[in-house]
């Protein structure tokens, strides 16, 4: 099994492992993955730099890729720190971008990496931070598979809808961290035993009622106007960029002879 | 030791390549100098010796590169790390470190030489390159001159066969220079160093260059004399030497003068220019450490020289007249605002759109410039030269008063110094007051009216172009200096 899919496998557990189990409530809201997350993020730091080491292997670009790597995720920590109109909002625009315009496996490592970078920036350290990582990597992930689906057409409305979706996308995954663990005193929250459907309902609507609104206006005021208005000027500029990783060499066989004309040789 | 054969290399999206079957081979501890016009593949091919081309660069290679007998067309830069020696354009943005011996150390660290050995190799390279009294400095503190040699010394701390370098002396001021280029020759001939130099101001260079390769027409290859005797232009002594026909053809002042002391010219005449009114002028100008009190006119119809060595205070005294800076005394005036163009050091930072023809909308300065075929790329992939006829562009499509231009002059080659000689002239006389600052005592020559000389942050000469450079020692043109007569500064007040 690759790194990547490791990685992935490990995220979809981390998020799940709850609602599997069934333990969350009498855990507590407080306590939500106390315990769990040190170690996920134990896990998956190690996973992301050997994706990254992998993925920029396989390009055949290595440190100039990792270089490229490093400076987005700076550029991008420090896009964490002007709030949006609803929180987060410029985080989203560059994992966005680049996982269309670089590749799926690279925009899940600047959103993964993104918020590593940036929860030191911030202080926003805690256990919250590793479903961070993996919502946000995912939200650059999917863009690259997007590109794969549409083909690379029309990419500037393709990234408009995602932008809003993937912004949807993120909200309900970093809704579904702490909600098994509110507490079972209504129909909105978890109650074990349930089965999947009955659960998902209960879900859909806590997520709905809580945050379903915010989501929206971060996509609505930031995400998707942002992303079409750099969609173009940013794939010029990355295009610029990874052509210059991409060298084709053709040897010439040896012991051919120097055609007349050309000097064959400084005196 | 190098050796090229029939290497092609076209960069990404290129329609065409910029070197086409290049077969050379260079011997060791030979001093080759690559000359040819701007955009010509200079760089190109400096950049295939240590294999960023085509590893940093993208784009198609073919051919066979071998260094040191060992063939590397498949090798990645890394592994030539230690054999290649690489001094780019610009050595100011490759710095690691920001003092001067763990950037001597940079190299070995990563190549992994043990500790012991790496304090031994900087006491060598240190006194090899006389930069002992630099040791402890921070390097934002060193001179352009000594910069460049920290620079290569950088780069001999991994033992390099090969030395390379990108027109290492571009920004430097005559003296500093010199002493760049008196380090390479010792390399040379003490260490048998193999060193291959792109350089545009062929008379610096010309007299000790065992070879010259000069992309023209067509690529001609052969040793100084050979190439300079039918090169589109070579130093201005051997130019001299081809138009009287002195044989052998003459490549430093002191193989010159012994044939222009039978020589029976008249001076030329001196066409006094009047100048027009004051466009701009400073008073009294104070930068703390830097400016002491300058005072400066620039009048209508006369183009201006400011030279002076590095951390004179040239740059310092052109962003204060730009208002890019404060001086926290005197005062600047006579310009309207918006009727000054400033063009910097570093030209392309003044361009910011994704092709040529949207930074210069006018067809015909496209084209005089020689920037037509290239209207479509950006102007980040395009040659130094190339850029800075873009960033020159968008200064002289502009309608003005004042023009500034801080060194316009890196990365062109002496045809396109003639050119930019013309396009000022021609905005002088339409009534544009120019003023540049430039190292390049030959485009002084060619160029200028009037000269300012800033040393110490003081003006402390000042004159017409003919008087202040004839009783110069360092800033005197090399056709001066072979007549021995102030009154030729360029070739054609010889021949006519």
């Amino acid at each position: 099994m690759t790194e990547f899919a490791l990685t992935n496998v490990l995220g979809f557990l981390g998020f799940l492992w709850p609602l599997l189990l069934g333990v969350g409530v009498a855990v507590g809201e407080n306590e939500a993955h106390a315990t769990d997350a040190p170690i996920l993020l134990a896990l998956l730091v190690p996973l992301l730099v050997l994706v990254a080491l992998r993925t920029a292997r396989n390009q055949g670009a290595d440190a100039r890729m990792i270089a490229l790597l490093g400076a987005l995720v700076a550029m991008n920590a420090f896009l964490r720190i002007p709030k949006g109109p609803s929180g987060e909002g410029l985080v989203f625009i560059l994992p966005i971008l680049v996982g269309w315009y670089v590749g799926a496996r690279f925009g899940f490592l600047l959103g993964a990496f993104s918020i590593l970078a940036s929860a030191v920036i911030t202080g926003g350290i805690g256990p919250w931070m590793p479903f961070q990582m993996f919502a946000l990597g995912w939200v650059g992930a999917g863009s690259g598979l997007l590109r794969r689906v549409v083909r690379g057409r029309i990419p500037v409305v393709s990234l408009g809808v995602y932008a809003y979706a993937s912004s949807v996308a993120y909200g309900f995954l970093m809704s579904l961290w702490f909600w098994p663990f509110l507490g079972a005193g209504s129909p909105f929250l978890y109650k074990p035993g349930l089965g999947f459907a009955a659960t998902l309902v209960r879900y859909t609507r806590f997520y709905v009622l809580t945050s379903l609104p915010w989501d929206t206006g971060r996509a609505v005021l930031a995400n998707v106007p942002l992303v079409m208005i750099l969609a173009r000027p940013l794939g010029r500029l990355l295009a610029r960029v990874t052509e210059r990783f991409e060298a084709e060499i053709v040897e010439v066989p040896e012991h051919l002879p120097a055609p007349a004309g050309v000097a064959p040789s400084l005196p | 030791m190098i050796s090229l054969e029939h290497v092609t290399f076209t960069y990404p999206s290129a329609s065409s390549p910029a070197l086409t079957d290049l077969t050379l081979s260079v011997r060791e501890g030979e001093f080759v100098l690559v000359a040819g016009a701007s955009g010509s593949g200079k760089s190109t091919l400096l950049r295939v010796l240590p294999r960023l081309v085509p590893h940093h660069s993208g784009g198609r290679f073919s051919g066979r590169v071998t260094i040191d007998g060992r063939d590397v067309t498949l090798a990645a830069p890394r592994e030539l790390a230690g054999a290649v020696g690489f001094v780019p354009q610009d050595p100011e943005a490759h710095a690691t470190a920001d003092r001067v011996v763990p950037e001597l150390a940079f190299a070995m660290e990563n190549l992994g030489v043990p500790q012991a050995q790496m304090r031994k190799r900087v006491e060598e390279v240190i006194d090899q390159l006389g930069i002992a009294h630099l040791r402890d400095r921070r390097l934002d503190t060193l001179s352009g001159g000594e910069r460049q040699r920290v620079a290569i010394a950088a780069v001999l701390t991994a033992l390099p066969r090969v030395l390379v370098l990108d027109e290492p002396t571009s920004a430097l001021d005559p003296q500093s220079a010199e002493d760049v280029f008196a380090v390479l020759v010792r390399l040379r001939d003490e260490l048998g160093l193999t060193i291959v130099c792109a350089e545009h101001r062929l008379e610096r260079v010309a007299a000790f260059s065992d070879s010259v390769v000069f992309f023209g027409e067509e690529l001609s290859v052969g040793s100084p004399r050979e190439v300079f005797a039918s090169s589109p232009y070579a130093p201005p002594v051997s130019m001299l030497g081809r138009a009287f026909g002195w044989s052998p053809l003459p490549l430093t002042v002191r193989e010159g003068r012994s044939f222009a002391s039978s020589l029976q010219v008249a001076p030329p005449a001196v066409r006094p220019r009047t100048a027009g009114d004051v466009a701009m002028r400073c008073n009294g100008i104070e930068v703390p450490n830097v400016l002491r009190g300058v005072s400066l006119e620039l009048r209508r119809g006369e183009i201006a020289a400011l030279v002076g060595r590095n951390g004179a205070g040239k740059t310092t005294l052109m962003r204060v007249l730009a208002g890019i800076q404060k001086a926290s005394r005197g005062s600047v005036d006579g310009v309207r605002r918006g009727r000054a163009a400033f063009v910097p050091q570093r030209a392309e930072m003044l361009l910011f759109r994704d092709r040529v023809r949207d930074e210069v909308r006018s067809p015909e300065w496209l084209a005089r410039l020689g920037l037509s075929g290239v209207a479509d790329r950006h102007p980040w992939t395009l040659s130094a030269g190339q850029r800075l006829w873009t960033a020159l562009a968008t200064a002289f499509t502009r309608d003005v008063d004042v023009l500034l231009l801080d060194e316009p002059t890196r990365g062109l080659d002496p045809v396109g110094k003639d050119l930019l000689a013309s396009v000022l002239r021609e905005k002088a006389d339409a009534g544009v007051a120019v003023l540049l600052v430039t190292h390049d005592v030959e485009l002084v020559a060619r160029a200028a009216d009037r000269i300012h000389m800033l040393a110490e942050g003081e003006i402390v000469a000042s004159g017409p172009v003919r008087e202040v450079l004839g009783e110069s020692l360092l800033f005197s043109s090399q056709t001066s200096k072979v007549m021995a007569d102030p009154r030729f500064l360029v070739p054609s007040d010889v021949t006519g």
